[in-house]
């Protein structure tokens, strides 16, 4: 305990010494900060203009949810691959490249305890998994909530659950990369990381301006047919080309978002206080992501641990 | 094995290959309790990949390395908590203070937090850098990086303090200190194992010494014990004697290339 206190008293430290130090660091802080917080507001807001509409034309209570949960499932699926690619692409840095390593791996601190903490850094504190949890896991959740009044505890509990939901993503990145990293070299590894996120990239441009009303006609209507077909079953089937487009890749992430879906549904579709009726979405979350992140990261720190530090 | 009570490193048959090629071969070696051990050997003799298979950061590919009977690869904690080490070109934190930097190493080496700031004070002092330790070490030169990272790795007292190259980016003031420091550490019965190129640390301060060249030790003993196997009077006449620099092709071609004009 008293080496993890160490290592985060250290992390602190540089924190402080890189944004708040001075008077005009912690100006420069607060400035990106609010700047982020208006980025996220701005994308809710625009997110909230998308839903509006079919909220509108679909006020009867359930429809609405159902309609929007497939786009609410997309995102979800959205933020589950971007953070499989962006802690992949962090964890090389993090933990094959940083010259700190050498530093702290000739001290007594044992390496599970450098690589857990790394790991939870990277899928908690990282500023861009903070950008990715808020642009598409919060705001989208929240504008559902708002569109559909949901009650106080629901949005008490998103970010949490969200966070929750990154973490699977990013232990699975983690392990990719640790897998990869015992055939490929760093340079190697790079490159199929950025040709990774270049079709990422690419996909996204597609989803953003490709005809967003289209899309999302597209969306419902299809979604509609295959709820009443497939009920329980993620949605996906109303995006052809995503399905296409990621094939296998999706099935996971998807289980996982509709799973979280149906947690957001259930949240203000039931007559329950909202705590009670969350309770076992919640231990069950709790308890897939520590499951998920547990098993994957003990067998990677070992690999790590037997890893040289050049 | 039986492992001698004054023997604070052992080396047996350590070996290790990059991509299958080897860069140490069956090195054996011990470094006892209150002495200095030098290790020499030319640029890629293998000194640093030794170095930093004592500290951890290598995996053997073969041998093994005990820290005070502790096996490195079995033990890693037990071992690594009573070595300190400073490599050629240590990491350091940019964004942290020289004193912020050397409390961190400390504790997590397990120095007591009890009079540790008075210790750490003390050190800069020593070093000349009692107003520099507390600015962010981004700003530092190569020989206050140095400084900071022996004040760092001197906080708990190792039982042997692996150094490569001590004083490669000092001026001879701080290099003294060092040396000094360094006589120190013997007489209170721990021990120093240093590599370096510097023929007069070497032989001045070493107790024993090791000569390496392609991974593997040529030679090994006190100063006079090398001088009688060796049949050389100073320590560069022996270690060029067993590392090749007296080639006679290599002072031909010497001659070749600085006769100038007059000689063409």
């Amino acid at each position: 305990m008293e080496q993890l206190r160490l290592l985060l008293q250290k992390d602190l430290l540089l924190w402080r010494n890189s944004y708040w130090r001075t008077g005009k660091q912690a100006a420069v802080t607060l400035a990106v900060a609010a700047v982020a917080l208006l980025a996220v507001g701005f994308f809710a807001r625009h997110l909230l203009r998308w839903f509006s509409p079919i909220a509108e034309t679909f006020i009867q209570g359930g429809l609405t949810v159902n309609m929007l949960s497939p786009l609410v499932s997309l995102l979800l699926v959205w933020l589950f691959v971007i953070s499989f690619f962006s802690a992949a692409q962090l964890s090389r840095e993090r933990f094959l490249l940083t010259p700190d390593l050498a530093l702290l791996i000739a001290t007594p601190v044992s390496s599970k305890i450098i690589f857990a903490l790394r790991f939870l850094f990277m899928a908690f504190l990282s500023p861009s998994g903070f950008f990715e949890v808020a642009l598409f896991g919060l705001a989208p959740l929240a504008a559902l909530g708002l569109i559909t009044a949901a009650p106080w505890p629901y949005f008490a509990l998103l970010l949490p659950l969200i966070y929750l939901y990154r973490i699977i993503p990013a232990a699975l990145g983690v392990t990719l990369i640790m897998l990869l990293s015992r055939a490929l070299p760093p340079r190697r590894l790079y490159q199929a990381l950025t040709a990774g996120n270049f079709l990422l990239g690419a996909i996204n441009f597609y989803f953003i301006f490709g005809g967003q009303q289209a899309l999302l006609t597209r969306l419902a209507a299809r979604l509609a047919g295959a709820e009443r077909i497939l009920w329980g079953f993620p949605p996906l089937a109303a995006t052809r080309e995503a399905t296409f487009l990621y094939g296998p890749l999706f099935l996971l992430p998807l289980a996982i978002a509709f799973y979280y879906r149906q947690i957001a549904l259930f949240s203000f579709m039931h007559a329950l206080p909202q705590p009670v009726a969350m309770a076992p979405a919640i231990l069950l979350t709790v308890a897939l992501a520590t499951a998920v992140t547990w098993l994957s990261l003990r067998r990677m720190a070992a690999v790590w641990q037997g890893m040289e530090i050049k | 094995m039986n492992f001698a009570p004054e023997t604070v490193l052992e080396l047996n048959n350590l070996s290790k290959s990059y991509n299958g090629l080897p860069a140490v071969q069956n090195v054996s070696l011990t470094v006892n309790k209150g002495e200095i051990f030098g290790f020499l050997g030319p640029n890629g003799a293998g000194k640093t990949t030794t170095m930093k298979c004592c500290a951890g950061l290598l995996r053997p590919s073969g041998g093994e390395i005990r820290v005070s009977g502790f096996d490195l690869a079995r033990q890693p904690a037990s071992a690594k908590a009573l070595l300190g080490y400073v490599p050629d070109n240590p990491y350091l934190y940019e964004k942290l203070t020289g004193r912020e930097m050397a409390a961190f190493v400390g504790r997590l080496y397990g120095a007591t937090p009890e009079g540790l700031q008075d210790k750490i004070e003390s050190y800069f002092r020593l070093f000349e850098m009692e107003t520099e330790c507390d600015q962010l070490i981004q700003g530092y030169s190569r020989g206050m990086r140095q400084k900071t990272a022996l004040v760092a790795a001197l906080l708990h007292q190792p039982l042997l303090l692996l150094v490569d190259e001590p004083t490669a980016n000092l001026d001879p003031k701080s290099a003294r200190l060092v040396k000094d420091i360094f006589q120190l550490i013997k007489q209170q019965g721990r021990s120093v194992f240093l590599s370096t190129h510097v023929m007069e640390i070497a032989e001045n301060l070493c107790d024993r010494l090791a000569i390496i060249d392609g991974g593997t030790l040529l030679a090994i003993g006190e100063m006079e014990h090398l001088r009688r196997q060796h049949h050389g009077e100073s320590l560069e006449e022996i270690f060029l004697a067993l590392t090749g620099g007296h080639d006679p092709e290599t002072q031909k071609v010497l001659l070749e290339l600085t006769r100038g004009k007059e000689g063409a």
